[in-house]
C-alpha cells in the first residue's frame, strides 16, 4: 500500500514536471509562430541585402574652392595647389580618417598615365597625415585583377610607404545602393566597406580621353566604386557618370593634368597617346574640376553631356570661373 | 479477431466518436473552403484576377447607347471596352497597327439576328481620335476582295464583313456567315449607327490631291508612322499608279508649313543616303525646288516639296515614268497651292 | 467502436483527402478541378516544412502556420501524425499489413522488434536541419563582430552567473570546464573575424528530399497521376510528361515495397519528419505504457506494433506512432494510453550519441558551402535553369523550395519540370521550365504556379505584376529569360527556307520577335537563260525547273547582273516557263539570251530583348523539332539583377 502510494506520488510529480515542460515547449512554439508569421510572403527582390547610402563628405559651411597650378613636378604642384586653398588643414583635421579613391583601373605602368600617379598618391597621403589624419585608406575596384593593378601601377607601394592602408576590394565589401532620382544606380552594389570607417573622401584622377564618354576625369573616377556587372552601364555612359556625381559628395577632388591622355583612352598604351599639359587641379567641386579639365584634352566642356547633366542635378557648377580659382602659373 | 474486445468501454467509444466528429468537421471545412477560388483559377476563368487596389478597368459604355439597334437584332454578349493599355487583349498582335495610328478606345459587342439562329455579328468601333487616323487604319487594311460598301465614301464589304470610316471612328462589322442576308443586316446596322452618331463632317483632303489619270482605284492609303522605314516620316498618303503597265507609288504628306516640309524632306534624303542611296539628280536641275532623285538598291526615289507638301515617288523601277508622274503631281499641287 | 477503428478511419480519411487534393490539382472550376480546394493543407500541416523555412528564411509563410497546430498536438499527445494522419504512413501500414498477413504471431512480433538502425532517421533529421541552419549559425559566429555589445553582454552575463554560483557555493566548476569555456569564448571572439557575412555559410532548404509529405505529393503528382492521365480517366487535357520521373519511381516504389519485408521501413529508418515528432513528443502528457510491470510475455502486443517501439518491455516513447494496436491486442488489458509512464519503464530520447550528432551536424553545415563551390550562385550560373515566373532569385529560392511538385502538376501547359542537376545537386527536383515538353510555352496570362506554391518559393503574383501593368508599370513585366535565335539552325537563316512561326506566335505586344526581309538566290546547277519573254511570262532554255516548285509566292525572278532590276513575284511555273504576278508585270521583260535568277524571299527573325519575357512559346512552336532553332535561356531574367543583359528594359 505504502509502495503504491509512493509510486503514485512519484508518477504525479513526474507528470507535473512533464506537463510544465510541455507547456513551456508549446508556449515557445506558439511564440515562434507568432513572431515569425508572415502572411504575405516575400517581395519581388527578397534576398537583396539591406541598402546603404554614402555619407556627405564635403566640409559643411565652406564655399566651393578651386586652384589650378601649372608645373611638371606633381609633389610640388599638389603642395602649392593645397596651399592656394588655404592648406590641406582646412579639409583634413586632426583624427580624421581619409579615403583616397584613386584610379587604379588597369595594371599598367605609371608612365602610361592610365592610372593615378603613385607620386601623387604618396604626397597626398603624406599631406593628410601631416594635417593630423589618423588613417588614410587607398582603394579602388579596378577592371583588371585588383592585386596586380595596385602593384603594377605603383600605387600600393607609394601608399604604404607614406603610411597609408591599401584596401583591395572583396565581394562582401559591396552593398546595394539606391540613389534617389537616379535611373541606373538602383539597388546596385557599391564598394561600401571602406567607407564605413572614414569621414573624409578625396578623389584623385588623371585626365584621360575616354572612347565612350569623351573624357574620364574626377566624376568618371567614381565608376571604380561600382560593383556587380557594371559594364552594362556602358550602354548609357553619360547617365551613369551623372548619377555617380549625384552619389558621391567628396571632400576634395584632385585632377592630375600633369600628363594628359589625349587619345585611345581610357587605357592608352602608348606614350604617343600622351601630352604634357603641366596642370594640377584641386577643387571641392567635381563638376568644375572636370569642366576645366576638358580644356586640357582640347575639348569644350559643353561637348561632354554629363557635365551639364551633373550641374543640372546639383552636383556642382560647370562654370569653374565662378569659383574664382587661384591660378598659379608655371613654377 | 480481438477476442477480448467484447468489452469496449463507453469512454473509448465516446472518444472514437468524438474523433470521427472532428474528421467530419475537417471534411466540412475543406468542402466549404473550396468555394473560395484560388486566384489562379479566377484568373484562368475571367482574365481578371484579384485586382485589389488597382486602377479600375474602363467602364463599359453600352454599345446600345452608341448604336441604335434595328428591329430583329438584339445583343448576344455584354459590351466590351478596351483602352490602349489592353487593346492587345482583344486583337492581340494587331494592336500595334492601331496604337501607332493614335488609337483611343475600342468598343465591341456581339449581336444576334433574331431571324436566323446561327447568324450573329460582332461590331468593333475603334475611336481613333481623328478622322485621318481612322482613314489610316482603314486604308492600310483594305482587303483584296473588297467591293464598294455604298455607305458613305469610305466603306467596303467583303463576303462576310463591312468596313467603314465615320468621322474619327473606324468600324468593322463582322458576320458569322457569308450570306447576302448577313451583309444586308450589317448594312442596316451600319446605317443605323451612322444616323445616330453625328460627327464633324471632316474629310481627308490628301486623297483628292493625287492626279487622277493612271490612279489605281481605291489605292490611296495613309501610313500613320515610320513610313518607308524613316521614323520622322509620319502621316504619309500613298497612291498606286499604273502608267501604261508600269506600277508606281506616289506619296504625299501635308507638313503644315513649308519649312517643316523642307526639313523632313532633307531628313528623308539623308536617311536614304545612309542606306546607300546615291544622289543622281542631274546637275543642271539642281535648283532649289526641283525634285531630288535618289537611286537606292536598284530603284529610284523622287522627293520634292511644294509649300507645306512633301511629295514624291517611292521605289520606282522606271525613272522616266517616275519623273513624268512626279511632274504631274507637282503641277497638281502647284495649282492647289496657288488656289489656296 | 474501438479506438483502433477510429484510427483506421482517420488514416483512410486523410489518405482520401490527400488523394483528392492531388486529383483536383488541375487548373479549372469544375468540381474535380482546383477551384478553391486547399490542396496544400497536408503540406502545411507538416511542421518540418514550417521549421525548415523558419530556419532558412526566418519567416513562417502563410499556411505553414498549420504546422504549429501539429506541433502543439504532438507535444500533448505524441506522434499522432505518423499513426493517424500521414498518408505515406497509411500506405506503408497497409502494405506492411499485407506483407505479414500470413505470418505467425511470433514471426510478426519479430519483424516489429526495435532495431538499433532506427537511429538513422535522427541522423538524417540532424543533417537536413544543419543544412538549413547555416545562416543562423553564421550570424551567431559573427556575433562578436556584428553585434559586439550583445556578445560582450553575453560573456559578462555568463561570467556573472558563474561567479554567483561559485561564490554562493551552489555549483563548483571544475578547472577543466572553466578552461574549456574560456577557450570556447576566445575561439568564438576570433572566429567571427574570419567569416564574412555573405560567403561560405548560407542556408539551403533540403528537407523536401526525404520529408514524407513532399515526397508523397511529388510521387503522386509526377508518377501516379501522369499514368492515370494516359488512361480514359484522364484529368488533364493531354497526357503529361516529366523528365526524371524514373528516379522518383525508384524511390517511391522502393519505399513502398520494402514494407513487405520490414513493415513501415521508411517511417522507422528514414523519415526525418517522424524523427522531428519523436524529439518534440518527449514531454507528451499521454503515452502508451504497461499498467503492470509483470505480464505473461506473450509479445502479442508487438504483433502489429507499427513503430517497433517495444511496448512489451521498456517502451521507446520516441518511436511510438500511437497506432494503439498493442492496447487492443493485449488479452489482459495491461496496456493503456495514460498520463503515467509504463510500469515496465520507458525511454524518451533517441539513441543518438554525441559523436553521431556532431558528424551529422557538421556534414550538414559543410554540405552547402561545399556544393556552392560549383559557382552556380555566382559567375557560373546556369542559363538553362529557367524558373517559373514569380520564382525568387536563386539563393532565396533555394531557401524555400521543398520539391513537392505542386507547381509541376498545376501548370496547365505541362511546361514546369523536375530539375535534374541544372541547378546543381542542391536544386535537384526543383522546378525548371522545359519548352520542348508540354502543350505550349509558359502561358502569358497564367499565374497558377505562384498561387499554388506552399512556401512562396514561387511568389503568388497577380497578372498585373506578371505583365507589368497598372501598379506595376514602373517595374515592367516579369521576365523569366530571353529567346535567342540559333542562326545555324533557323530555317530562314541557315536553310534559305521561309518560316516565320516564332514571330507569328510571339504573344507579347509589341512583339519581341521581328523579321527582316532578304532575297536570297536559289542555286541551280546551270544558268537560266531566257528564250522568250513578255511582261507576264518568261520561257527558259532547257527544261530546268521542277514544275510548281516556285509557285508558293515566296519566289521571285530577277535579271542577272542588272542592278536596277526589281525582282518580280512568280505565281506559276512549269518545267521551263515562269509566270508573274499581275500587280507588277515586267515593264522591260528580259531579252532573249539574257540570264535570270530565281530568288527566294526570306523573313529572318530577330529577337528584341527589351520586349522578350522568355515565355518560350517561340521555342515550343519552332518547326526545328529536335534542338530548337530559337531557345530561351535565363538571360535577362528579372529575378536576378546580376543576370541583366540590357540597361533599358
Amino acid at each position: 500500500m505504502e509502495d503504491s502510494n509512493r509510486k503514485y506520488n512519484e508518477n504525479r510529480r513526474d507528470f507535473l514536471t512533464r506537463a510544465a515542460r510541455a507547456g513551456l515547449s508549446m508556449a515557445a512554439a506558439c511564440s515562434l509562430g507568432y513572431w515569425f508569421f508572415d502572411p504575405k510572403g516575400p517581395g519581388r527582390s527578397s534576398s537583396i541585402k539591406t541598402g546603404v547610402s554614402l555619407a556627405d563628405f564635403s566640409i559643411p559651411g565652406q564655399k566651393p574652392k578651386m586652384s589650378i597650378v601649372h608645373g611638371e613636378d606633381r609633389t610640388e604642384t599638389i603642395r602649392r595647389a593645397m596651399q592656394a586653398l588655404g592648406g590641406i588643414e582646412g579639409f583634413i583635421h586632426k583624427g580624421d580618417r581619409v579615403l583616397l579613391k584613386v584610379n587604379a583601373a588597369f595594371a599598367s605602368p605609371p608612365a602610361l598615365s592610365a592610372t593615378t600617379h603613385p607620386q601623387l598618391v604618396s604626397e597626398v597621403t603624406r599631406l593628410c597625415f601631416k594635417a593630423g589624419a589618423a588613417k588614410v585608406i587607398v582603394t579602388d575596384n579596378p577592371i583588371n585583377d585588383p592585386a596586380s593593378c595596385f602593384q603594377l601601377t605603383g600605387i600600393a607601394r607609394a601608399a604604404r610607404a607614406a603610411g597609408g592602408t591599401v584596401v583591395l576590394p572583396a565581394e562582401h565589401f559591396f552593398r546595394p545602393i539606391t540613389i534617389s532620382g537616379a535611373r541606373l544606380i538602383r539597388e546596385w552594389p557599391v564598394l561600401f566597406e571602406p567607407f564605413k570607417e572614414v569621414n573624409r573622401l578625396i578623389g584623385i584622377a588623371p585626365v584621360k580621353d575616354h572612347h565612350r564618354s569623351g573624357a574620364s576625369m574626377t566624376m568618371k573616377n567614381w565608376y571604380g566604386l561600382l560593383g556587380g556587372r557594371r559594364n552594362i552601364f556602358h550602354q548609357d555612359i553619360n547617365t551613369i557618370i551623372t548619377e555617380l556625381a549625384m552619389m558621391v559628395k567628396p571632400t576634395l577632388v584632385i585632377l592630375d593634368g600633369t600628363t594628359s591622355m589625349m587619345s585611345n583612352g581610357p587605357t592608352g598604351g602608348s606614350l604617343s597617346d600622351l601630352k604634357t599639359t603641366k596642370t594640377m587641379i584641386v577643387s571641392t567641386d567635381q563638376v568644375a574640376a572636370d569642366a576645366f579639365g576638358a580644356s586640357l584634352l582640347d575639348k569644350d566642356a559643353g561637348s561632354l553631356p554629363y557635365i551639364a547633366a551633373a550641374e543640372a542635378k546639383g552636383a556642382g557648377t560647370a562654370d569653374y570661373r565662378s569659383l574664382n580659382p587661384v591660378i598659379i602659373s608655371e613654377l | 479477431m480481438y477476442p477480448d474486445n467484447s468489452k469496449i468501454s463507453t469512454r473509448e467509444t465516446f472518444l472514437s466518436l468524438a474523433i470521427l466528429l472532428v474528421l467530419t468537421s475537417i471534411g466540412a471545412v475543406i468542402f466549404l473552403n473550396q468555394f473560395q477560388f484560388n486566384p489562379a483559377v479566377v484568373q484562368s476563368l475571367t482574365g481578371q484576377a484579384d485586382t485589389i487596389g488597382q486602377r479600375s478597368p474602363p467602364v463599359n459604355r453600352p454599345v446600345d447607347a452608341l448604336i441604335h439597334l434595328p428591329q430583329n437584332v438584339s445583343p448576344l454578349t455584354p459590351p466590351e471596352a478596351f483602352t490602349p493599355d489592353n487593346l492587345s487583349d482583344k486583337i492581340n498582335g494587331k494592336a500595334e497597327l492601331y496604337l501607332s495610328a493614335g488609337f483611343k478606345r475600342l468598343d465591341s459587342q456581339r449581336f444576334k439576328d433574331d431571324r436566323a439562329t446561327d447568324r450573329w455579328m460582332e461590331i468593333f468601333i475603334y475611336d481613333m481620335a481623328m478622322h485621318a487616323n481612322a482613314f489610316a487604319v482603314y486604308s492600310i487594311q483594305q482587303r483584296d476582295d473588297a467591293s464598294p460598301g455604298d455607305i458613305g465614301r469610305l466603306s467596303y464589304t467583303t463576303e462576310n464583313a463591312l468596313y467603314l470610316v465615320h468621322g474619327p471612328y473606324y468600324i468593322e462589322f463582322i458576320a458569322s456567315e457569308a450570306t447576302v442576308e448577313a451583309i444586308q443586316t450589317l448594312k442596316i446596322l451600319a446605317e443605323t449607327f451612322i444616323r445616330n452618331t453625328p460627327v464633324q463632317s471632316k474629310t481627308v483632303a490628301e486623297p483628292q490631291l493625287f492626279p487622277e489619270s493612271g490612279l489605281v482605284p481605291d489605292s490611296v492609303a495613309m501610313i500613320p508612322a515610320d513610313a518607308f522605314g524613316y521614323s520622322k516620316l509620319d502621316r504619309v498618303f500613298i497612291a498606286q499608279y499604273n502608267l501604261d503597265g508600269t506600277g508606281l507609288t506616289a506619296f504625299l504628306s501635308d507638313r503644315k508649313s513649308a519649312e517643316a516640309a523642307r526639313r523632313v524632306a532633307a531628313g528623308y534624303y539623308a536617311f536614304l543616303g545612309e542606306f546607300g542611296g546615291k544622289n543622281i539628280t542631274p546637275e543642271d536641275s539642281m535648283k532649289a525646288r526641283s525634285p531630288r532623285i535618289v537611286e537606292i538598291l536598284g530603284t529610284y526615289e523622287i522627293i520634292f516639296t511644294l509649300g507645306p507638301y512633301l511629295a514624291g515617288i517611292h521605289e520606282a523601277s522606271d525613272m522616266n515614268r517616275a519623273l513624268q508622274l512626279a511632274g504631274r503631281l507637282e503641277k497638281r499641287l502647284q495649282d492647289i497651292h496657288n488656289g489656296r | 467502436m474501438t479506438i483502433v477503428t477510429a484510427r483506421r478511419i482517420s488514416q483512410i480519411f486523410f489518405l482520401i483527402v490527400f488523394l483528392w487534393f492531388c486529383v483536383v490539382t488541375t487548373l479549372g472550376d469544375a468540381w474535380w478541378q482546383l477551384r478553391g480546394w486547399s490542396v496544400n493543407w497536408i503540406i502545411e500541416l507538416d511542421p518540418l516544412v514550417g521549421l525548415g523555412t523558419l530556419l532558412t528564411t526566418h519567416t513562417i509563410y502563410s499556411g505553414l502556420l498549420w504546422g504549429l497546430a501539429t506541433v502543439v498536438l504532438t507535444i500533448v499527445l505524441g506522434r499522432f501524425f505518423c499513426g493517424w494522419i500521414c498518408p505515406f504512413g497509411a500506405i506503408h501500414q497497409f502494405v506492411g499489413f499485407v506483407g505479414r498477413r500470413k505470418k505467425t504471431s511470433l514471426e510478426k512480433a519479430k519483424v516489429n522488434r526495435y532495431s538499433r538502425w532506427q537511429v538513422v532517421k535522427y541522423w538524417i533529421l540532424i543533417f537536413l536541419l544543419a543544412v538549413a541552419v547555416s545562416d543562423l549559425l553564421l550570424y551567431l559566429i559573427r556575433l562578436p563582430r556584428g553585434e559586439p555589445r550583445v556578445f560582450l553582454g553575453l560573456i559578462a552575463a555568463g561570467l556573472a552567473v558563474a561567479l554567483i554560483l561559485t561564490v554562493s557555493g551552489t555549483y563548483k566548476f571544475s578547472r577543466r570546464f572553466l578552461f574549456a569555456l574560456l577557450l570556447g569564448a576566445c575561439f568564438w571572439a576570433v572566429a567571427g573575424f574570419f567569416l564574412n557575412d555573405r560567403q561560405l555559410l548560407s542556408a539551403s532548404l533540403q528537407v523536401g528530399l526525404l520529408d514524407p509529405i513532399p515526397l508523397v505529393y511529388r510521387s503522386v503528382n509526377l508518377l501516379i497521376l501522369p499514368l492515370v492521365d494516359e488512361t480514359t480517366l484522364r484529368l488533364t487535357a493531354r497526357p503529361r510528361y516529366y523528365e526524371g520521373s524514373g528516379l522518383i519511381a525508384i524511390i517511391f516504389l522502393t519505399a513502398i515495397f520494402l514494407n513487405l519485408k520490414f513493415p513501415r521501413f521508411y517511417c522507422r529508418f528514414v523519415c526525418p519528419l517522424g524523427a522531428l515528432f519523436a524529439v518534440i513528443s518527449r514531454y507528451a502528457l499521454w503515452r502508451i505504457g504497461k499498467t503492470e510491470a509483470e505480464c505473461t510475455d506473450c509479445h502479442l502486443c508487438e504483433r502489429n506494433c507499427e513503430g517497433a517501439c517495444a511496448p512489451s518491455s521498456t517502451i521507446r516513447i520516441n518511436e511510438c506512432v500511437l497506432c494503439m494496436n498493442c492496447r487492443s491486442e493485449c488479452h489482459h488489458h495491461l496496456i493503456g494510453y495514460r498520463t503515467s509512464p509504463s510500469a515496465a519503464g520507458e525511454t524518451v530520447s533517441p539513441d543518438v550519441s554525441r559523436r553521431q550528432f556532431v558528424v551529422a551536424a557538421v556534414s550538414g553545415v559543410a554540405a552547402i558551402p561545399v556544393l556552392r563551390l560549383n559557382g552556380y550562385l555566382a559567375a557560373n550560373w546556369n542559363p538553362q535553369l529557367v524558373r517559373p515566373p514569380g520564382a525568387l532569385d536563386e539563393e532565396a529560392f533555394l531557401t524555400r523550395c521543398i520539391k513537392c511538385g505542386q507547381c509541376m502538376r498545376i501548370c496547365p501547359t505541362n511546361v514546369i519540370h523536375l530539375a535534374g542537376l541544372e541547378g546543381g545537386l542542391e536544386g535537384l527536383w526543383t522546378p525548371v521550365l522545359n519548352f520542348r515538353i508540354g502543350t505550349s510555352g509558359c502561358q502569358h496570362k497564367c499565374i497558377a504556379c505562384g498561387n499554388i506554391c506552399p512556401t512562396a518559393a514561387i511568389r503568388p503574383i497577380t497578372l498585373d505584376e506578371r505583365l507589368g501593368k497598372n501598379h506595376f508599370t514602373s517595374t515592367g513585366p516579369i521576365r523569366i529569360g530571353t529567346a535567342f535565335v540559333d542562326r545555324g539552325r533557323c530555317l530562314p537563316w541557315a536553310m534559305d527556307t521561309p518560316c516565320i512561326v516564332c514571330q507569328e506566335n510571339c504573344p507579347v505586344s509589341p512583339k519581341a520577335i521581328v523579321t527582316r526581309e532578304v532575297f536570297s538566290p536559289v542555286r541551280f546547277g546551270k544558268r537560266l537563260v531566257v528564250q522568250r519573254s513578255d511582261s507576264r511570262q518568261i520561257e527558259l532554255e532547257g527544261n530546268m525547273l521542277e514544275p510548281d516548285r516556285f509557285a508558293t509566292g515566296d519566289f521571285f525572278c530577277k535579271i542577272t547582273g542588272k542592278v536596277f532590276s526589281h525582282p518580280r513575284r512568280i505565281v506559276q511555273n512549269t518545267d521551263r516557263r515562269l509566270a508573274f504576278s499581275a500587280d507588277r508585270p515586267w515593264d522591260m521583260p528580259p531579252e532573249p539570251g539574257s540570264r535570270v535568277e530565281i530568288q527566294i524571299r526570306l523573313q529572318r527573325p530577330y529577337v528584341k530583348p527589351e520586349y522578350c519575357i522568355g515565355c518560350g512559346v517561340c521555342e515550343h512552336e519552332c518547326p526545328v523539332r529536335g534542338r530548337r532553332a530559337i531557345r530561351v535561356t535565363a538571360e535577362n531574367e528579372t529575378r536576378n539583377q546580376q543576370h541583366k543583359m540590357l540597361l533599358r528594359t
